[in-house]
């Protein structure tokens, strides 16, 4: 099914929506487009499909046929955009919060699909992945491009959600580390509405980040699939091992280890242990 | 200039210090994690630090004369090792705006958005700041040369921490 941009922008808070068959990424795009000095934000790029998808080293994002891939150009500073629904996303998010976008594209996620799909178990691995049960469904990635006064810094949220591109023809190492939405419950979802009820619940928690509400670290540690786990992460030239304590209200990773409790903004999970 | 300039050096006949050594010691530090290395040699005195800056100082000890004797090209101090030049007024550095991992480059395996002698303006991005996936792309935001990279690809690095040094110009 096509997906309905027309709706995309009639019904959600964005401002602009532009479609395209087949993108090298849809961030490099966005990249582009948030440094026009005209863009309307929030603003949306969709790609049926993207040939060499968004990620760090070999964390390329597999896109097939049927998979919601898409970048949203945001304003941070003035979010309220020019959208049906600016109520939605006002507030100034102080660059401080940035860092923790993807934590919150994240839980968006997780309750959108909790709506359209609420017999699933879905989960957050720190800091940018959407699990089924375990299976990795979405990976997320933000991108900030610098300062070029008069525009503002605006965030480049790149994100690919499998909807209905089933893996079930997959090589068996994909499949036992990812599932599609449709794989999972047996069914074809609409991408568009997906998109919208991503959008809805972003366009809220991008509020509740801007007023510091404590009920978005209650949503990502909640859902944090690490917790009590023992890990293994590599962080620059460190490695990391401990158990996991969670996700802290400004997104830091707790990870206990036999020297003391250590808060981690970045690294790689290597692997988990038990 | 003549064939062989008899440029003042730091290397003399007995002199067991040269750059390569120093590059050496560097490189050693870097593999085992030391901070600090302290040589001292007659009357000279090699005194090398990393720390979160990685500042590296060559200290020469009290009544160190460079001799002549050599015909060698004098042992420049590499601008990465030099003294801190804080007190320089036409020197600033480019700090972390946000805790986070260092990346030089777009994406591993790609050439360094800057290194020393790049001469940067205030719109260029020197490097990637990265945290819980969301990629910062750090620009100068003045005008003048590299003269300092303070931590390597990788690194974690802390809220203000100095990355850069630039002259200004």
């Amino acid at each position: 099914m096509a997906l309905d941009l027309d709706r995309l922008q009639n019904e959600s808070f964005v401002a602009g929506v532009e479609w395209h068959k087949t993108l090298e990424s849809t961030n490099d795009l966005a990249m582009q487009r948030a440094a026009q000095e005209s863009l309307e934000t929030p603003f949306l790029i969709l790609a049926d499909e993207q040939t060499t998808g968004r990620g760090r080293g070999n964390n390329r994002w597999w896109s097939g046929t049927g998979a919601l891939t898409f970048s949203l150009v945001i304003d941070p500073q003035t979010p309220a955009g020019n959208g049906n629904s600016p109520q939605r996303a006002g507030g100034f998010i102080p660059p401080v919060y940035w860092p923790r976008v993807a934590l919150v594209a994240g839980v968006s996620l997780c309750e959108a699909l909790e709506i359209l799909a609420p017999q699933l178990d879905y989960g957050l691995k720190w800091p940018n992945d959407v699990l089924i049960a375990g299976k990795k469904v979405a990976g997320i990635l933000v991108e900030i491009p610098p300062a070029r006064p008069p525009i503002p810094r605006r965030l480049v949220l790149g994100m690919g959600v499998n909807v209905n591109n089933s893996l079930a023809e997959s090589p068996p190492e994909i499949q036992s580390v990812g599932t599609a939405l449709c794989d999972a419950t047996g069914l074809e979802f609409d991408r568009t509405q997906v998109l919208l009820a991503w959008l809805d619940r972003f366009s809220a928690n991008l509020s509740a980040l801007a007023a510091d509400s404590p009920a978005l670290p209650a949503g990502w540690q909640s859902r944090c699939v690490l917790t009590g786990q023992t890990i293994e992460l590599q962080a620059g030239d460190r490695a990391v091992r401990g158990v996991c304590r969670g996700i802290d209200v400004d997104g830091a990773l707790l990870v206990d280890t036999p020297t003391g409790p250590e808060r981690l903004y970045g690294g790689v999970l290597v692997r988990v242990l038990a | 200039m003549s064939a062989e300039p008899k440029s003042q050096s730091h290397r003399t006949t007995n002199n067991p210090f040269d750059l390569d050594q120093l590059r050496e010691l560097i490189a050693l530090m870097e593999a085992h994690g030391i901070s600090e290395i302290d040589l001292r040699q007659g009357d000279q005195r090699w005194n090398l630090k990393r720390g979160p800056t990685e500042v590296m100082q060559v200290v020469p000890a009290t009544g160190f004369a460079a001799t002549s004797a050599a015909p060698a090209a004098s042992v420049a101090v590499p601008p990465e090792l030099a003294p801190p030049a804080a007190e320089d007024p036409n020197t600033v550095l480019i700090k972390s705006p946000t805790v986070g991992t260092f990346y030089d480059a777009p994406s591993p395996g790609d050439p360094p958005f800057v290194a020393i002698g790049t001469k940067v303006s205030q719109d260029s991005v020197v490097c990637i700041i990265e945290a819980m996936k969301v990629f910062n792309q750090i620009a100068a935001e003045v005008n003048g040369i590299v003269t300092a990279v303070l931590v390597k690809s990788g690194d974690a690095v802390e809220f203000g921490q100095p990355l850069f040094r630039v002259k200004l110009g």
